[in-house]
């Protein structure tokens, strides 16, 4: 008799829960997309496509002799010594033309803020629960999650866990738990980090909403002596991204190699 | 009775579910609710012809499936989006053993796919861009546009590159390919459907059909898949080979 | 929000408007070397971000090798040398051009393609210097 009591209660209460979302199915959170439903709403209609301005996105000055050639100003003291030695040394390898290895040349996810960085330019899509910040470079995205706080200890990942929310007309994105693998790399520098690297990047429309700017504020005391930050800018795109497949045709034959390998997989048999 | 209270508990939390999917959707976005994380529970890494009997090929597609099968088995022909991670082309990357979100937002259709972590784009009152515009460009994954009929999502595609197969098997497809879609969800919202036509006159005889269903999956969350690294357990979809 | 498909004919538009760059450093060019070879097109690459040239060239010693050249991305950049005109049609394998190139500073055969002439004079691509590279520049600051 007890048994069929509980069940009937939670049977219930569950009902009573259920119920009023058979009338709410497309209801979505209060607030948390920038459409007519919610004119007046400061919520930044982020979503389309942005082209990257210029500037680069690293903690200190690129100071190579020639604007495309790139390396870290190595004695700036924001880096922690580990860090300045491993900036160094990859200055001296672009000096001897045998390129040393970054994500976007071997094919590595970018891991972030770099990602703001890429040439491909960034398309931002924005749900109620979730915003996805896709990158044009090798068709990489990063997963915003606006319902959910971060887990106490997330499983390192290439792009962490990124969890996000609405503060007037800015989207902050807060971030943890970015993996140390050798080819994660914050920057064109191809500077490291540890595993307590924690970004916020603030995303907000300026300029009419013409432009974009993502101001990234980067802490991670193992790898810089102060919290720094920057100001990435996209301007609005008129053409779609391009398809960018990384793997395809890459020759890293021709580069050397200095600039390390591609991820592989081994071929299982379907047959 | 216990059995229905426990009918009801499993209607109400099923509910509850669907409904946290379903509220994932941007508001007024247009055609029926695709939106959400989907999952295929079978896979086959040959192709199946919707009506049952074989892949139509014309004398130079069924050589080229020969060559390719051969070529696969021994090792002479690689896999590329199985070593390399490059992009699994249209319709192979719709035969995936991997869960994919599907994303209604900023007047397109997008795919995510977790496999080789591959973006499907569908622009929605876009026209396909003319031939010649794309004739230099040509991509893994074609140049699409959809518009809703009702609650079906009509996809055509072309522009593709003839660096992909069409499944596991090397069955071959030419850039002259041109894909027919209609995608729509069944039974409520549980199941996703997406009925493809391949239309490659060089290596088939005629158009085919095929045919994949999905389960919805709102619980998954899509992991970053990086070629060669562990990926997550594919036990749950039957038929799994070459993964 | 309509787009534009990257079009080759709406190319004014500057596809991202980005400079091509950021791809690579091109540190891996000698910037100052240009070498002028004649040879046969063997094949043409053309993928995204980086298409290639395959050259069958005689070098010094008159042995006919394989050339690399990069080509910059199929679609944008100022480097693209389709950016200058070049189609996939215009270039086929066994065509006899001469590549106008910056050669890789790590000996290997190949480099950074400026342009191709054509029997009869014509030229594709050739604009010098190849427009390259961000201003060095970092809008970093450090907090607290």
């Amino acid at each position: 008799m007890q048994q069929t009591a509980w069940h009937k209660r939670l049977s219930t209460a569950l009902a009573l829960l259920a119920l009023p979302l058979l009338f709410a199915a497309d209801a979505a959170p209060a607030a948390q997309t920038p459409d007519a439903a919610n004119a007046g709403s400061k919520i930044p209609d982020l979503s389309g496509i942005w082209a990257k301005n210029r500037g680069r996105l690293g903690a200190v000055k690129n100071v190579s002799p020639f604007p495309d050639m790139v390396m870290g100003d190595y004695t700036d003291p924001i880096l922690q010594p580990w860090v300045a030695a491993v900036i160094k040394k990859r200055a001296e390898m672009e000096k001897d033309g045998n390129p040393p290895p970054e994500s976007k040349m071997t094919c590595w996810p970018a891991a972030p803020p770099n990602t703001l960085a890429l040439i491909g330019g960034q398309e931002i899509l924005q749900t109620p629960k979730t915003v996805f910040l896709l990158t044009g470079n090798d068709h990489q995205w990063r997963t915003v999650y606006l319902d959910q706080p971060h887990s106490a200890n997330p499983k390192p990942s290439w792009y962490g866990e990124s969890v996000g929310h609405y503060e007037g007309d800015t989207l902050v994105v807060d971030t943890i738990g970015v993996n140390t693998d050798p080819m994660s790399m914050i920057d064109d520098f191809g500077t490291p980090h540890t595993p307590a690297l924690h970004l916020v990047e603030r995303y907000r429309l300026v300029n009419g909403g013409k432009t974009m700017n993502v101001d990234v504020i980067v802490d991670d005391p193992g790898t810089f002596t102060k919290k720094w930050t920057v100001t990435a800018t996209f301007n609005r795109s008129p053409t779609r991204m391009n398809e960018s497949v990384c793997a395809a045709n890459n020759r890293l034959d021709m580069y050397g190699p200095s600039i390390g390998k591609m991820p592989e997989a081994k071929y299982v048999s379907p047959f | 009775m216990m059995r229905g209270s426990v009918a009801l508990c499993a209607f109400a939390t099923g509910l509850i579910l669907t409904t946290a999917a379903f509220a994932q959707r941007a508001p007024n976005a247009e055609g029926a609710n695709i939106s959400g994380v989907w999952w295929a529970n079978n896979y086959s890494p040959k192709l199946l012809v919707a009506d049952g009997g074989e892949l139509p090929f014309t004398p130079a597609g069924r050589a080229a499936y020969q060559k390719n099968m051969a070529g696969l088995k021994n090792g002479s022909v690689a896999d590329k989006a199985r070593t390399l991670c490059v992009l699994d082309g249209v319709p192979r990357i719709l035969e995936t053993p991997y869960p994919f979100e599907v994303v209604q937002a900023a007047g397109q259709v997008t795919f995510l796919f977790e496999q080789n972590h591959t973006v499907r784009i569908i622009p929605l009152k876009e026209p396909l861009p003319k031939p010649d515009a794309i004739e230099d460009n040509p991509r893994f994954l074609g140049y699409s546009s959809g518009q809703w009929e009702g609650d079906t999502l009509v996809v055509q595609s072309i522009g593709f590159n003839d660096l992909t197969f069409l499944d596991a098997y090397g069955a071959p497809h030419s850039d002259q390919m041109k894909i027919s879609e209609r995608i729509r969800a069944l039974n409520g919202g549980k199941q996703l459907e997406d009925t493809i036509t391949v239309d490659d006159p060089k290596n088939y005889t005629k158009p085919f059909n095929v045919r994949f269903v999905y389960d919805s999956h709102p619980e998954v969350q899509l992991q970053t898949y990086v070629c060669g690294e562990p990926h997550r357990d594919l036990s749950r979809v039957k038929g799994v080979r070459g993964f | 929000m309509k787009y534009a498909t990257i079009g080759f004919l709406t190319f004014a538009s500057l596809a991202l408007g980005v400079p091509a760059s950021a791809h690579h450093s091109y540190a891996m060019f000698d910037a100052e070397k240009t070498i002028d070879l004649s040879g046969t097109v063997k094949e043409v690459q053309w993928t995204n971000p980086h298409s290639w040239l395959e050259f069958m060239a005689a070098g010094k010693d008159g042995k006919v090798e394989e050339w690399s050249f990069e080509m910059g991305p199929v679609m944008g950049g100022p480097t693209g040398l389709n950016r200058q005109g070049f189609r996939v049609k215009n270039v086929q394998p066994g065509d006899k051009l001469v590549a106008k190139f910056h050669p890789l500073r790590n000996g290997r055969l190949g480099g950074e393609l400026i342009s191709l002439k054509f029997p009869d004079g014509s030229i594709l691509g050739g604009r010098e210097p190849i427009p390259r590279g961000e201003a060095p520049s970092t809008s970093a600051k450090p907090l607290e």
